[in-house]
């Protein structure tokens, strides 16, 4: 059994409380691309994560959800998904309205339809505040989705990898313009046509800067293994198109590599992402875009991990950036974490 | 995306059993690197390997010497792997009358979820543990599931990319020299 564990600091990351588990019951914590997600209200932490289906079947899974008890401990989890074995691949986020929004991947309607995607609404204590609903069909069924806000919570953005009939898996943005209860119609940010049978378990990061644009960061394999990288494109028209993808690091050796961005307060836009070294280890490696959209940073490799890094998530504060990812080594795990100070 | 301005904490949550924290530090600079190595495909010699298998007992490519062999690289969260697990595990069953092997190297996965998974599905082949990816690397492999088909002297005969249909797995037997 895996658990799943939280740690926190007050200091910007300089000290940590000890780990505390968040599930309260023993249960088969998934992790990897399908890993436990937090969010933050008000000082309160807020956690959901997936756990094999009935039978064991990660894939016909379920959502299970904990809040912060205010007493130093954890909430007793529940299930979020109202049909069982049907759901994964979570991620709870708060709008500016304070309430939370969790979304995953459904499988309730299931084989040979594509997933769907599901959501719902909780209140900062916990109480549900919708039943899941449906707001969109096609998705892949194993890559991590995004999200973005606007007008305080009005303004919903999710992006998301779609599966077509032939297999291709691109990128969609759907934008909801009434706080998430309904999106429109998707809007494919990349046609990179990465035609593939089996399970990328790669999804898309989405950042909204203060002037408006969104910035998407992506792993596609395009068309051939020559194409394969981390790619980043840019809507200037609230979502309505998206700009030619710009590479940010090709591939060095066939690997399906993870990506993620944070936008800063000064509109710099912060990627990172996993990619493999010389060495054949998967490492972490970060670059930043000036906000005239053109300037890239030199590419830097952060981590050493003597086995391999990955799937690293952003968190920006201020002038700080922390960045964490997984570290592995054979049957040793861990996580990791560096700060530095940016836009100075 | 990554940023929540509610709260001056910063939370770390992982499906982990061990948390390390490191000092900060300054970034150091890197350059590009790394190179792209030539992929074992057909007609090419299937590249030697020793794994732990999930018993901890070692586990190659020289295990099967001598003998037709079937790689399935599967992971026990893959949708597809497991839809295709029943044909492999019914071909490994038959493998023995047949005169060839099967190996599954589990890929990007815990040996705990593995045993899990082969418990549940009643898996009949031996299954080697590929916890650094070192051999999914040296195959080039981006995702499972991938099947190769090895014939006795150790030449790989097919390579299915995705999930393999009866039809597939019957035609790369026959080339990795299997009577059917």
């Amino acid at each position: 059994m895996r658990n799943a564990l939280l740690a926190w600091s007050a200091d910007g990351g300089k000290t940590w409380s000890s780990p505390g588990r968040v599930n309260s019951a023993v249960e088969a914590v998934q992790g990897e691309e399908n890993g436990p997600k937090v969010a933050l209200v008000d000082k309160r932490a807020y956690v959901v994560w997936s756990i094999p289906g009935a039978k064991g079947d990660k894939t016909r899974a379920n959502i299970r959800f904990a809040m912060d008890d205010e007493k130093g401990g954890f909430t007793a989890a529940r299930t979020l998904n109202e049909v069982k074995d049907a759901a994964r691949f979570p991620i709870i986020e708060t709008p500016p309205d304070g309430n939370l929004l969790v979304a995953w991947i459904d499988r309730r309607i299931d084989n040979p339809k594509p997933r769907q995607l599901y959501l719902m609404r909780l209140s900062p204590d916990g109480k549900s505040l919708t039943k899941n609903y449906q707001v969109g069909e096609g998705l892949c069924e194993c890559c991590k989705l995004g999200i973005a806000f606007a007008d305080g919570g009005k303004t919903v953005y999710m992006v998301d990898r779609e599966v077509d009939g032939n297999k291709i898996r691109n990128h969609v943005l759907r934008k909801s313009t009434d706080g998430a209860a309904s999106f429109g119609a998707p809007v494919e940010i990349s046609n990179d046509g990465w035609q593939v049978p089996s399970c990328p378990h790669s999804g898309p990061s989405i950042g909204r800067d203060r002037r408006g644009q969104l910035h998407v960061s992506w792993f596609t394999l395009g068309r051939s293994e020559q194409e394969a990288g981390i790619y980043y494109s840019v809507s200037k028209d609230d979502g309505k198109s998206f700009a030619p993808r710009q590479l940010v690091q090709a591939n060095t050796a066939p690997e399906t590599l993870y990506a993620t961005l944070a936008v800063g307060d000064d509109d710099r836009v912060y990627l990172a992402w996993s990619n493999l070294d010389g060495d054949s280890k998967a490492q972490i490696f970060v670059r930043t875009l000036a906000p005239d959209g053109r300037t890239w940073s030199p590419i830097q490799q952060i981590s050493r991990a003597k086995g391999n890094a990955g799937r690293p998530v952003l968190a920006l504060m201020k002038n700080q950036l922390q960045i964490a990812w997984t570290e592995t080594d054979g049957e040793d795990s861990r996580v990791v974490l560096r700060s530095a100070t940016v836009g100075e | 995306m990554k940023k929540h301005k509610r709260s001056s904490r910063v939370l770390l949550v992982a499906g982990l059993c061990l948390l390390v924290l490191t000092p900060v530090i300054g970034w150091s600079q890197h350059g590009q690197h790394g190179s792209q190595s030539s992929a074992p495909g057909v007609g090419a010699p299937a590249i030697a390997f020793d794994l732990k298998s999930i018993d901890g007992k070692s586990v190659g490519l020289a295990t099967f010497r001598g003998r037709p062999l079937m790689i399935n690289f599967f992971a026990s969260w893959c949708d597809p792997c497991r839809e295709e697990m029943p044909l492999i595990n019914e071909l490994a069953a038959k493998s023995g009358k047949d005169g060839y092997g099967v190996l599954g190297i589990a890929v990007e996965d815990t040996r705990a979820a593995i045993m899990q998974y082969a418990q549940e599905a009643k898996l009949v082949f031996p299954i080697a543990l590929d916890l650094n990816s070192t051999v999914k690397r040296a195959y080039r492999i981006f995702g499972p599931p991938a099947t190769f088909f090895i014939d006795g002297q150790g030449t790989i005969r097919d390579v299915v990319i995705g999930p393999i249909t009866p039809e597939r797995a019957r035609e790369g037997l026959k080339k990795a020299g299997v009577s059917l």
